[in-house]
């Protein structure tokens, strides 16, 4: 029994598939001579469903339908576009392909900028030896190398101000031991000084008080961290500095400057030290200290 | 319409937005929906206005669309089952709450008796449907055969009509009901055997 049911069902999907294949169902029927009277319920009721391919839409319907689509259509655009507000139009205008990209580039550019200006803003009140210290002193060269030489004036005398206030902060804080930091920045002083100097950026009465105020200063320093006066600095020859031929190209004063004052930054102390040709490395330092 | 020039009408109408191309592609396909949603819905007006939101969402969509022929045809049978799909829903709901509005209205009143009756149809679910036959237009007349279609799953006669009435291939009609091929042949054979069977009845 269970197998003669298997045996029509097998037949049957033979049938269908050769109408699915889109024989025609009679001719089908006739391949299956044997199970003709099985197939042939299956064969009508098939046959039945084709007739409903007869089912048509009103024609005026069809078209009243056409118009009423465009119809809605330009309804819902005029909607849409009440919606729409200028921002929205502007926004349009860019794909979302290519909006969240951008977007995600601007925010990284915005948090790559804040993070550098929030580093250049902590970094203003660090002083030599602190981690930011570096950040501080790249940022002056930066500003140096870029602005206009008549502006330079203003510059070197800001960064001689903030040299000096750094010595101050470092003289009033009691737990500041870091001797090298110190004497690194005793040079810078007396480089800034001398750049100042030699350019003529001081008046007569301005230059006097800020030698006065430097020397101060380096003597308290040097009191205080124990370093030793190496020779004739830039403030020591200042009697004759004022008379001596100022132009800043002169080897054979760079030279001296170079011989007898101490390193411009802490970087070029060790190799003062170290090498005998001092001078020259000096001159050297003299120029690279603000990239010119 | 064959399958290049229906292609070209889509790729046309994506081009140039002009309508003379969608109306080619409405002319071709509106009897067809129409047939297929009146056969699921079997009410000509009801059917009529679904077939118009078929077309209206086409008309919509269709730029937008990566289509070719083949799924387009399926993208269109499909908005065409997702809205007869929600038109049952809703109607489902609105039977039940019209059921229950009945019911409360029925305890409410003192008979006992049509209390009693009103039960009985909620156990038994019995709530007067028209049958399918009775919506036709009446140049189509195979009541058996409506009424068969009727008593099968949605699933089942729909898989009968989009392959016997509609004559898609399986891939088609697999992509339309979101199953596979195979399955589909599947349901087309239990399908045609259960419809065989309460026709011969």
């Amino acid at each position: 029994m269970n197998t003669g049911k298997n045996v029509n069902e097998k037949v049957l999907k033979k049938f269908l598939s050769l109408i699915d294949k889109g024989m025609d169902i009679d001719a089908c029927l006739s391949k299956f001579p044997g199970e003709y009277s099985y197939l042939k319920e299956y064969a009508e009721t098939i046959k039945s469903l084709d007739n409903l391919k007869d089912i048509v839409a009103d024609k005026d319907f069809e078209e009243k339908s056409l118009k009423d689509i465009y119809l809605r259509a330009r309804t819902e655009d005029i909607e849409d576009s009440k919606k729409i507000s200028p921002k929205h139009v502007l926004l349009a205008g860019l794909r979302p392909a290519y909006l969240k990209p951008l977007i995600a580039f601007l925010v990284v550019l915005v948090l790559i900028g804040f993070s550098f200006t929030g580093t250049l803003y902590a970094s203003g009140d660090s002083l030599p030896g602190d981690i930011l210290y570096p950040v501080k002193r790249t940022s002056e060269n930066i500003q140096v190398a870029f602005t206009p030489y008549k502006y330079e004036k203003n510059l070197y005398l800001k960064i001689l101000e903030e040299r000096l206030s750094e010595a101050d902060m470092i003289l009033s804080r009691a737990d500041f031991k870091d001797t090298d930091a110190a004497e690194s920045l005793l040079g810078d002083i007396d480089n800034t000084y001398r750049i100042c100097r030699e350019r003529k950026y001081l008046g007569a009465d301005e230059g006097e008080q800020l030698q006065n105020q430097i020397t101060a200063v380096k003597d308290r320093l040097r009191n205080r961290y124990g370093i030793q006066k190496s020779g004739i600095d830039s403030l020591s020859d200042d009697a004759s500095g004022n008379e001596q031929d100022t132009d800043t190209n002169s080897k054979s004063d760079n030279q001296d400057n170079g011989q007898n004052e101490p390193q411009l930054n802490g970087n070029n102390k060790t190799e003062n030290k170290n090498q005998p040709d001092a001078g020259e490395q000096n001159q050297t330092g003299n120029q690279n200290q603000y990239g010119r | 319409m064959n399958d290049k020039e229906l292609e070209l009408c889509i790729k046309n109408f994506k081009k140039t937005g002009n309508n003379s191309h969608f109306e080619k592609i409405y002319r071709f396909f509106f009897k067809k929906i129409y047939r297929f949603v009146l056969l699921n819905i079997s009410d000509s007006q009801v059917a009529g206005s679904i077939t118009s939101d078929v077309f209206f969402n086409v008309y919509r969509h269709l730029a937008k669309a990566r289509l070719n022929s083949g799924s387009f045809r399926a993208w269109v049978y499909k908005i065409a089952r997702n809205l007869i799909i929600d038109y049952h829903r809703k109607e489902a709901k609105h039977k039940q709450d019209q059921s229950l509005e009945q019911y409360i209205e029925t305890r409410q009143s003192d008979d006992l008796n049509e209390l009693e009756s009103v039960d009985k149809s909620l156990i038994a679910g019995d709530f007067k449907e028209k049958s399918a036959g009775e919506y036709f237009d009446s140049e189509f007349r195979d009541p058996e055969l409506l009424a068969g279609l009727d008593k099968l799953d949605e699933l089942q006669k729909q898989v009968l009509i989009l392959r016997f009435v509609e004559d898609l291939d399986y891939k088609t009609i697999s992509r339309i009901i979101d199953k596979s091929e195979l399955a589909t042949r599947a349901i087309k054979f239990r399908a045609i055997s259960k419809l065989k069977e309460l026709m011969t009845k």
